[in-house]
């Protein structure tokens, strides 16, 4: 897997992604709160983009969904109990999920469930390597997002601005500039992550998403699902610092080799 | 799980993934990364018997986005299922309306 041969994963780097996918479920108790979904449960609203066949479940049901949801977020915010949050965001994900289906929700519970992947590894691949296969998947991931993405939007027609004229009533020259635009931004997101340009193509997404939420605030808990993902490919230090960093552990461990041959490696705990 | 399996199960899931965003990128039915890539404009008109004009949004969560005609109608037909008396729906581009009320609340003129 070619995204396999990025940067080894670090223990910051794994720690803003708990961080950021923590904002994310919040975001996403903050927005069904602000939009109105209590009452879509109280019978008030109509109930949006509900699978048919599977019962509209009562209030008292939503308040132990938001409950799992919430403790989740905390747990993956804090640090504090990382499998348990896992498994109670995926229950929590679930549970929406079959009351409203929303690309934004079955994106947290993929990369809660890839996620969640690493804790069925040995404890000492689980807790003690932070490079698992799992994160791999995960970077994948937001490859497939974007790509999938870009290949629907141009399978549809979105390059003539009309679903952004109709969404937001922009003009039609300007709809057309802002389609292409975001397919571009779309295109060009993975690329620098995956280029050696980590960092720019993380702040590319910041801007990227920030946009989108602020134009449909609906979409914040997308929004850090993707820079959860996108935070995976960012090295913990500059890249500079990384080479001068590795030359020095080779050195290290080389002087660790002539004087105790049998010396164990260290590994940084996560 | 061992490493290696670990590894083959993330691959399985990668393909899985794969195949799955191939297939609802041909087949419409399917849902798959579609966000927001064709938005149809809706023109309509919906009142009440004394000529009030309802908005379609107040129905809705806030952030819900219509974003083709058989939302709207899905969207219609609850309002039309819990407002008390007959509305008027009216597809501006098609020119149609017609009356719904209990029992017959779902709109079928052309939007």
């Amino acid at each position: 897997m070619f995204l396999s041969k990025l940067s080894g994963l670090e223990g910051p780097q794994l720690r803003w992604f708990y961080r950021l996918l923590g904002v994310a479920l919040a975001a996403r108790l903050w927005t069904d709160g602000q939009s109105g979904i209590w009452r879509v449960h109280t019978g008030e609203l109509f109930p949006w983009r509900h699978l048919p066949g599977i019962p509209l479940y009562s209030s008292s049901a939503l308040l132990i969904e938001w409950t799992a949801l919430a403790l989740a977020a905390l747990g993956l915010l804090s640090g504090v109990q990382l499998r348990a949050s896992l498994y109670l965001g995926v229950l929590a994900i679930l549970m929406g999920l079959s009351q409203r289906y929303a690309n934004q929700n079955v994106l947290l519970l993929l990369i809660l469930v890839f996620a969640t992947l690493r804790f069925m590894s040995p404890p000492a691949l689980a807790t003690r390597e932070p490079d698992s296969p799992n994160f791999t998947l995960i970077r994948w991931q937001l490859w497939i997002v974007y790509g999938f993405s870009i290949a629907n939007k141009l399978a549809h027609g979105f390059l003539s601005g009309d679903a952004i004229e109709a969404l937001f009533g922009a003009g039609e020259s300007l709809s057309r500039l802002a389609a292409f635009g975001v397919i571009v931004a779309e295109a060009l997101v993975p690329i620098l992550l995956s280029s050696g340009n980590e960092r720019v193509g993380f702040y590319a997404a910041v801007l990227l998403h920030g946009m989108f939420a602020l134009a449909m605030p609906g979409l914040w808990p997308f929004s850090f699902a993707m820079l959860a993902m996108a935070v995976l490919f960012v090295p913990a230090r500059p890249r500079a610092a990384l080479a001068e960093g590795s030359g020095r552990r080779n050195a290290l461990s080389r002087t660790a080799r002539s004087s105790a041959p049998s010396m164990p490696r260290s590994r940084s705990r996560t | 799980m061992t490493p290696a399996r670990l590894r083959s199960v993330c691959r399985a899931l990668l393909v899985l993934n794969l195949a799955y965003c191939t297939a609802a990128l041909f087949l419409d039915e399917l849902p798959g990364w579609k966000m927001f890539e064709s938005v149809e404009l809706l023109d309509y008109v919906l009142e009440d018997v004394d000529g009030h004009v309802l908005d379609v949004h107040d129905a809705l969560p806030a952030s819900a986005h219509l974003t083709d005609a058989a939302q709207l109608r899905r969207v219609v037909t609850f309002i039309c299922e819990h407002h008390e008396g007959p509305l008027w729906f009216e597809g501006t581009r098609g020119g149609h309306g017609e009356w719904l009320q209990s029992g017959a609340c779902r709109p079928h003129v052309p939007l």
